[in-house]
């Protein structure tokens, strides 16, 4: 399995979160404690260019990140797996 | 006196288990060097002890993303003078977020803090409340574990109950899990962080004071905030563990991985219990595929917008012209007791009732505004909202959250500087604030009318079908908006605001709001605004009137003043007036304008009843013929279009400046809006009287 940007996952797909790239800024050490950690399965419900954001469904919450947030997190896609 | 605070994340249920838990024996409380507020209940116990309920702004973390979360982390270290200590903390879990809520539990308990659990919202999980489940989670969390609903006040005898035998000593939470910070890491940095420096900026809770564990996870939090920039906490609160570039990399790492970590061990937690489907989840995002669809959601938060700044303009005018003429009433009822034509008289009259009636005329539209604000927040649409809209704010400066303050902004900037308080990002926060007051409030209409009717009203209509009033009302309101969207961008290039404020934000399932939680929230509100914006008012007024009805003595004046409009004109308003004379003459105009700017200061509707008494009239209204005709032999339509760009631009309103302080923090603040806005406002207006002139307009 490759890792890709959280960014750059096609919509509707599901995964889990391998890594985090700058785990100590600020903005994205709040992610991580909203439950984005390593490990933790996804499903992008909405994604597009519109609103530069992504909504992201995680167990038991749906998350809206900035594109450049999203950019922070690489994960790996997986088949059958809902958030 | 024994505190217990209420902790829990956004949308707990929080503030609902708080005015169950305190009725309305309540109050929204300032602390020093903090700008929001908290509130205060309190609740007896069964041996008559009164105790302190603090209801704190909600929170995903310890570690503070805005200024509202900065508050609760700082009450919570005993850091607030008044706050300082507290006997009990009590979790508020929204039982279909457990998850969440337990990471925050999980927080508290590594810093050795005393918790119990409330699980609200219970209603949507009943399989969750099953006492096998309930004793689970206890077991597991290592402290009570309260099942509560606000509809049903048995469970919140039982939460009460819960917290009295813990204040008495009768039950003790067996909290064994505490250690999880330190346990990766090295010895030599562990020994390191075995020991409490003198100089630590909070204070320790009992139980770490005595135990290496907690002290070692206490220094871990510690470094990690210092690592952070919102509580402005420097390296010397760190310096008691000399570290090493080495030993600051191992703890950086460890940092990066313990939300990792304590997500693991909520799941351990959670493990064993039986749980039913999330229903409001699945609901809510069915609802979403239409509501956050990119053209519909869109098209939708218009219309709704639209409607509720329609509704509100609606509802709050009846209301507030009801206070006014009840208040006029009561004015002139006291007035028949004083002396006729005496100054005490006039300030009674005309100084305290108008000055009161002046803080009363905001009143139904700041409650109706934060009642919409606060059911679309609760409802977990203003979130949606944010999100929508995020994208293109930023483009200025702003954010998803200054959305909500600016459509307040176009009914009145007061109530919209007070609702920046949802805005985590301190710069953005203030750039919002500092430029709302461009947006075309209602204050500004009556004066457009005036101007318009008078000056516009008679030209034919361009292109045949295009109304000149109409189309000029528009331009103003456009150059309203323009103005505080370019001011915003040039105030973000200057602050370099454009690299904190990246949107990331929890959708809520939708929900029913409470409108009983919410008018509770409404008059907290109305409360705040009358103590600290209504009494800046209400000085300025008198000081106003006193400029209107007093003189300077002369001994060269010739003749007896007969007229208002001659008493007006030796007043120190009509002195005012005639030293800033050489600022308007540029813009065609003449003192008299001057006296009407001068008054519109207190608030801008006054500029239309000013100039009808600076013309010696007795119209009041700005539909009232003989002061447009007034209005006309006076001032040519040229220098009319400079007033209306310069009453669209600058910053005729005391309250707001007065808002702008309090929220800011700073008097600094709002002399720079203050200056911003009459700046531009007064150059623009020259410009366009230049060009005018050049262009033969004059």
């Amino acid at each position: 399995m490759t890792e890709s940007s959280l960014k750059k996952m096609p919509l509707g797909s599901s995964g889990r979160i391998s890594r985090c790239l700058a785990p100590l800024r600020e903005d994205v050490y709040r992610l991580l404690e909203m439950g984005l950690c390593e490990g933790a399965y996804f499903t992008i419900l909405q994604s597009g260019t519109m609103f530069q954001a992504i909504e992201l469904s995680l167990p038991g919450s749906r998350l809206c990140i900035a594109d450049d947030l999203a950019n922070q997190f690489l994960a790996v896609a997986s088949k059958g797996i809902k958030g | 006196m024994s505190r217990i605070l209420l902790l829990g994340n956004q949308n707990s249920g929080k503030s609902t288990l708080f005015n169950a838990l305190t009725g309305l024996n309540s109050k929204v409380a300032n602390f020093p060097g903090v700008t929001v507020e908290a509130k205060i209940g309190q609740i007896t116990r069964l041996g008559g002890e009164r105790v302190d309920v603090v209801d704190l702004p909600g929170t995903y973390s310890l570690i503070p993303a805005s200024e509202e979360e900065e508050l609760t982390v700082r009450a919570i270290f005993g850091q607030i003078a008044g706050l300082n200590k507290h006997s009990l903390i009590v979790v508020v879990i929204d039982s279909t977020e457990l998850r969440r809520g337990l990471y925050l539990y999980s927080q508290i308990i590594e810093l050795g803090f005393k918790a119990i659990i409330a699980l609200s919202m219970v209603d949507q999980q009943p399989m969750l409340a099953e006492q096998h489940n309930i004793s689970l989670l206890q077991k597991a969390v290592g402290t009570y574990v309260v099942p509560i609903s606000a509809n049903d006040k048995n469970s919140i005898t039982r939460l009460k109950t819960t917290i009295d035998s813990i204040l008495a000593g009768a039950l003790r939470p067996q909290i064994k899990e505490q250690p999880l910070l330190f346990e990766e890491l090295s010895e030599s940095l562990q020994e390191k962080l075995s020991y409490m420096g003198s100089n630590i900026p909070h204070v320790l809770p009992e139980q770490a004071q005595n135990s290496v564990d907690l002290i070692r996870n206490h220094n871990i939090y510690l470094y990690r905030l210092v690592r952070g920039s919102r509580l402005k906490l420097r390296e010397e609160h760190i310096g008691h563990l000399r570290l090493n570039a080495d030993q600051r990399h191992e703890l950086d790492r460890l940092i990066a991985s313990t939300p990792e970590h304590r997500f693991a061990r909520v799941d351990r937690w959670l493990k064993d219990l039986k749980n039913g489907p999330d229903t409001s989840r699945a609901k809510s995002d069915l609802v979403d595929k239409f509501l956050l669809h990119p053209f519909l959601g869109s098209l939708f938060l218009l219309i709704l917008f639209v409607f509720l700044l329609q509704s509100m303009f609606l509802l709050a005018q009846p209301i507030a012209d009801w206070l006014a003429e009840m208040l006029s009433s009561a004015g002139h009822a006291v007035g028949d007791i004083l002396p006729a034509d005496s100054m005490i008289r006039s300030l009674v009259v005309e100084g305290i009732f108008e000055g009161v009636g002046s803080i009363l005329a905001f009143l139904p539209l700041i409650a109706l505004l934060f009642l919409f604000v606060g059911m679309l927040e609760d409802s977990g649409y203003l979130a949606r909202a944010t999100y929508l809209l995020d994208a293109t704010l930023k483009r200025f400066g702003l954010c998803g959250r200054s959305l909500t303050p600016m459509l307040s902004g176009f009914a009145c900037a007061v109530p919209a500087i007070l609702s920046t308080r949802t805005i985590g990002d301190r710069k953005v926060r203030l750039i919002t604030l500092l430029v709302l007051p461009f947006l075309t409030c209602s204050a500004r209409l009556p004066i457009f009318g005036l101007i318009v009717g008078a000056l516009f009203s008679t030209y034919p209509a361009l292109f045949g079908f295009l109304d000149m009033g109409a189309l000029i009302f528009l331009l103003m309101y456009a150059l309203g908006l323009g103005a505080s969207l370019l001011a915003a961008a040039i105030l973000a290039k200057l602050m370099r605001s454009s690299e904190s404020q990246n949107l990331s934000i929890e959708l809520p399932p939708y929900r029913w709001p409470s409108l009983k939680a919410n008018i509770k929230r409404v008059m907290d509100r109305v409360y705040l605004f009358v103590r600290d914006v209504g009494s800046v008012i209400f000085a300025s007024t008198i000081l106003v009137w006193s400029l209107f009805h007093f003189e300077p003595y002369t001994s060269e004046r010739v003749g007896p003043i007969t007229t208002p409009a001659q008493k007006l004109e030796q007043s120190y308003a009509g002195m005012i007036g005639k030293s800033i004379e050489p600022a308007l003459q540029p813009l065609g105009l003449d003192w008299q304008v001057g006296v009407g700017v001068l008054a519109s200061f207190l608030a801008r509707e006054v500029f239309v009843s000013t100039m009808a008494v600076v013309y010696g009239l007795q119209a009041e209204d700005e539909s009232d013929p003989g002061l447009k005709n007034a209005f006309k032999r006076h001032i040519s339509p040229l220098s009319g279009l400079c007033l209306l760009i310069f009453f669209t631009l600058s910053m005729q309103c005391v309250s707001t400046l007065a808002a702008t302080r309090r929220e800011s923090g700073s008097i600094l603040w709002s002399l720079l809006q203050f200056f911003m806005m009459t700046g531009s406002a007064y150059i623009l207006a020259i410009s366009t009287y230049f060009v005018g002139t050049m262009l033969g307009w004059a």
